[in-house]
């Protein structure tokens, strides 16, 4: 029973990883003070801007990475990589779940790539080296000369404007098409192996926004009507001859519903781009209790994010070994705000008192098994604006003060049914979470004992994971929910705290502050590292006296690989994939 | 004969009818859709959301998008999926062949466990045997053969495997890294195989017996001992032949039930079948490809009870089809 259960967990982890290409952020800051802010600049960066260079880069990770690996013994092994779900598109501009982003990364190619430390999108793949004009707004990229499609086609500025036409074009069915006609103003080819790029603000975020932009050989594309992509067999993955990119792998052979097989590119253009091993492969897992077994047996080589209980588990069985890392995300409980619902969280007060009444140490301790930091404000360990001790109020385990907040509120036990209750209304209520997860079963459990112990009653619903997300954004009448979150590298928390985001991104609770906004507004215009990191504490300072949600923990991930594998290097910003381009893993014969 | 199968055949469109309705129906009301929204990915505009919608038709009302799918249905157009864009009758049959192998093999493994074992227990009828084979008949029939499997692959897989012995796979069709061979094959059907037979094994087991039990009390059995017929013959002779024939049905009105089965084991197996697609469209929301799989499974399970009548029919001369 309990293994059927945890099914969903798998299902529930997909979702969360692809959530996690979010890109919010928060921060946590020294005081709120509202006359800290200053007036909006909008910041013309003055200069020409000169980001590393790819070569740069490379030599950067090298010292990060290869020069503590071993080095490559073998580099003709076979890699294979456990995936929950199957193939959706081999399109860039159609693909948008896991595994297919990860098989479109490593077939195609962008101007970006995700830096493994920091999440951070740098200059790669086809990007030799980029520059920022003065205005902020004009990108000008150069094409790395030696680039060539996986059929031999040398890439030119013709392929990119190419693509960049067809993604804006919204007959194309991608459903990148509005965000990408959000931010992007205008591109043009200079000459055969320089772009550029015209944005539509002056924000540091717009690498972020262009980050994914994938370039697609016009050779291939341009004799097909734009309405019939979705159904190429070069898009659907059904003809592999069709799918030609100018990344590290080729795209060789797709069983449906089994497996889906890449192997090295072995004419790729950057030596020092060039895989380890020969060949990497999906193996499609319908959840992740089948993908645990496979992995133990040594069926698969890679697992992401397992569960607690797993870690001791996998090490305490041969060829195997988990590790632990802090990742970019959080669980947290949301409260609905919205007052024509209800009014029982209204005052600020009540909703810290929520957070004062729990013991989150016990929680992170005998729950995740110590997989997880107790939360100060509202950024992650790896954040930059990580700042624990910026942050003004601390939440600790204090039952007496929370109930002494809720009776300030106005909230006390006036019927003497144990609990409090306000004008007629008791504090007493459904509490949803998502199904599937013993953890967070227990989290659930957890919760309603402590906040039972100062009179507030929830009653926990567990919901299949759609069923949850319905319940609380169609769904308008629910009272507190509980959620994990992951965020991208900017950390800019406004897709959960923004106002303009409810009922479109995160803001469930309907939360308001127009401070608040203005402090994401001005933090997107940012270019400036240390400027941007102040703006990120602020942010969660008022997050976090305000408490339109209350975070448990900061996730603490766990990564699994056999010991066939070498130079793993697992990280919030590292997949395997991302690994493998990056240092060379390899894999015993 | 010929009428009735013709009869039969044309029943079972109002029931195709029936079940796609409901079916539809289900998969349409639970929550969630197969566009993605800007829930999976931030990247995703709540207007692109409503593009794709449209595109797929899915901004219609689900009967009316019933009647477009019943209409396609009938000219044979099974539509594309809405996961993928591949089209349902090439993702059917890319999988189907892995369904047949596993339930056409459970069906053998337990025939061919289950009748030797109900014949036996039968002619040693109160026995310690005949009891033990009672008790774990009735035991198979109640565990969930889910969590059988689960049992299996810890025994068989893991255990196996720390005590030294050779052990069986725990997922999958065949090895990813240099599988494909016919050993490999079959070594990665065993667990599949017989966990999905053993519910089965358990209810024709017993069922074989008492129908044995009862063949045996009949006069023409007494008949033929006092004639000196041996005990051995007549035991296999008479007897085993006439208490097969209830089995016959009994077999067909089990096809359902290995049908059925079979998505949970391919689920726990990873087995790449057509449960194990029918599960994963249904989390997907797949619209068009849970109808697809689900229009296969009524289609099997109608055609393998039709078939279990006609072979009642053949094999019991008193029996007469028309």
């Amino acid at each position: 029973m309990a293994r059927i259960r945890s099914t969903t967990v798998g299902r529930l982890a997909v979702l969360l990883l692809a959530v996690g290409l979010l890109l919010p952020l928060a921060a946590a800051a020294q005081e709120a003070s509202p006359e800290a802010s200053p007036a909006a600049s909008p910041a013309p960066i003055g200069e020409v801007v000169q980001p590393k260079t790819k070569a740069q880069i490379q030599e950067e990770l090298k010292a990060a990475f290869a020069a503590t690996d071993e080095p490559a013994q073998n580099t003709e092994g076979t890699f294979v990589v456990g995936t929950i779900g199957d193939l959706q598109s081999t399109n860039p501009f159609l693909a948008e779940s896991s595994p297919s982003l990860d098989i479109v990364g490593a077939v195609y190619e962008g101007f970006f790539v995700g830096d493994p430390r920091t999440g951070e999108p740098v200059c790669g793949g086809l990007c030799e080296s980029y520059e920022i004009a003065p205005d902020g707004v004009t990108y000008t990229f150069h094409i790395d000369k030696r680039a060539k499609f996986s059929d031999g086609v040398d890439v030119t500025s013709a392929d990119v404007i190419f693509s960049l036409d067809a993604l804006a074009d919204t007959a194309t069915q991608s459903v990148y098409t509005g965000s990408f006609n959000d931010t992007v103003a205008s591109w043009t080819a200079v000459d055969d192996d320089t772009v550029q790029v015209v944005a539509k603000e002056a924000r540091y975020t717009f690498i972020y926004d262009i980050q994914t932009l994938t370039i697609v050989p016009k050779h291939i594309w341009e004799s097909i009507p734009k309405d019939q992509w979705a159904t190429d067999p070069g898009s659907t993955g059904q003809d592999p001859s069709r799918v030609v990119g100018t990344g590290p792998f080729k795209f060789e052979a797709w069983t449906q519903g089994q497996e889906i097989r890449l192997v090295r590119n072995d004419d790729y253009y950057d030596p020092a781009g060039k895989p380890n091993v020969k060949e990497l492969i999906y193996r499609i897992f319908p959840d992740s209790e089948a993908q645990f077994n496979a992995f133990l047996n040594g069926e698969i080589d890679y697992i992401e994010r397992l569960e607690p209980e797993q870690f001791e588990t996998v090490n305490n069985t041969e060829g195997v070994k988990a590790e632990a890392y802090d990742d970019r995300g959080f669980t947290y409980y949301e409260f609905n705000l919205n007052t024509d619902v209800t009014t029982l969280f209204v005052d600020p007060k009540v909703r810290q008192a929520f957070l004062w009444a729990l013991d989150r140490e016990s929680i992170v301790n005998d729950i995740r098994l110590g997989f997880g930091e107790v939360a100060n404000g509202t950024q992650p360990k790896i954040s930059p604006g990580y700042a624990p001790e910026e942050i003004t109020t601390t939440y600790s385990y204090d039952p007496e003060r929370a109930k002494a907040l809720l009776a300030e509120a106005g909230w006390t036990d006036s019927n003497g049914d144990a609990t409090v209750d306000k004008d007629g209304q008791e504090m007493s209520f459904e509490f949803l979470y998502a199904a599937g997860s013993s953890t967070t079963d227990s989290i659930a459990a957890y919760l309603q004992d402590a906040w039972k112990a100062v009179g507030i009653g929830i009653q926990p619903k567990a919901l299949e994971f759609s069923a949850l997300i319905e319940g609380t954004t169609t769904n308008l009448d629910w009272r507190m929910a509980l959620y994990n979150f992951s965020w991208d590298a900017t950390f800019i928390q406004d897709a959960m705290f923004g106002t303009n985001q409810y009922q479109v991104g995160f803001n469930d609770m309907k939360y308001t502050n127009p401070q608040l906004d203005e402090i994401f507004a001005q933090t997107k215009r940012e270019f400036d590292p240390e400027k941007r990191r102040a703006l990120l504490i602020e942010a969660a300072n008022i997050v976090n006296e305000e408490q339109p949600i209350g975070i448990l923990y900061f996730t603490r991930s766990i990564d699994a690989w056999t010991t066939r594998a070498h130079n793993i290097h697992p990280g919030a910003w590292t997949s395997p994939l991302a690994t493998l381009s990056f240092v060379g893993t390899w894999v015993d014969a | 004969m010929g009428r009735f199968i013709v009869r039969r055949l044309m029943l079972m469109i109002p029931l195709i009818v029936g079940v796609s309705f409901v079916t539809f129906a289900l998969v349409n009301l639970i929550p969630g859709s197969p566009v993605p929204n800007t829930r999976d990915n931030p990247k995703i505009r709540p207007a692109d959301v409503a593009r794709l919608e449209k595109q797929l038709g899915l901004d219609k009302p689900w009967p009316e998008r019933y009647v477009y799918w019943l209409g396609n249905i009938v000219r044979g157009d099974l539509g594309r999926s809405m996961h993928n864009q591949v089209p349902v009758r090439d993702r059917i049959w890319a999988v189907l062949p892995n369904t047949m192998l596993l339930s056409v093999s459970a069906l053998i493994f337990a025939l061919a466990v289950a009748i030797p074992l109900g014949v036996y227990a039968a002619a040693r009828h109160r026995t310690w045997f005949d009891r033990l084979t009672n008790i774990s008949n009735v035991a198979l029939f109640a565990i969930p053969n889910a969590w059988l499997a689960i049992m299996l692959v810890v025994i068989l897989t893991f255990k196996f495997k720390e005590w030294g012995f050779p052990s069986l796979p725990a997922t999958g069709i065949t090895d990813t890294r240099n599988g494909g061979g016919l050993a490999d094959r079959a070594e990665h059907l065993v667990l599949p195989m017989v966990s999905l037979s053993l519910v089965q094994i358990g209810v024709w087991a017993s069922y074989i017996r008492s129908s044995m039990l009862e063949v045996l009390q009949q006069d023409y059995i007494r008949t033929a001992r006092a004639k000196g017929v041996s005990r051995r013959s007549t035991l296999y002779g008479h007897a085993f032949r006439n208490a097969l024939l209830p089995l016959v049905t009994l077999v067909g009105l089990s096809l359902p039930g290995i049908f059925g089965g079979a998505i949970l084991i391919e689920y726990v197996f990873a087995w790449n079948g057509i449960g194990l697609l029918t599960l994963q469209s249904v989390n997907q929301r797949d619209y068009t490809m849970v109808m697809g799989t689900t229009l296969m499974f009524s289609v099997l399970t109608m055609l393998g009870n039709l078939l279990a009548d006609v072979a009642y029919a053949v094999l019991d001369p008193r029996i007469r089809l028309d």
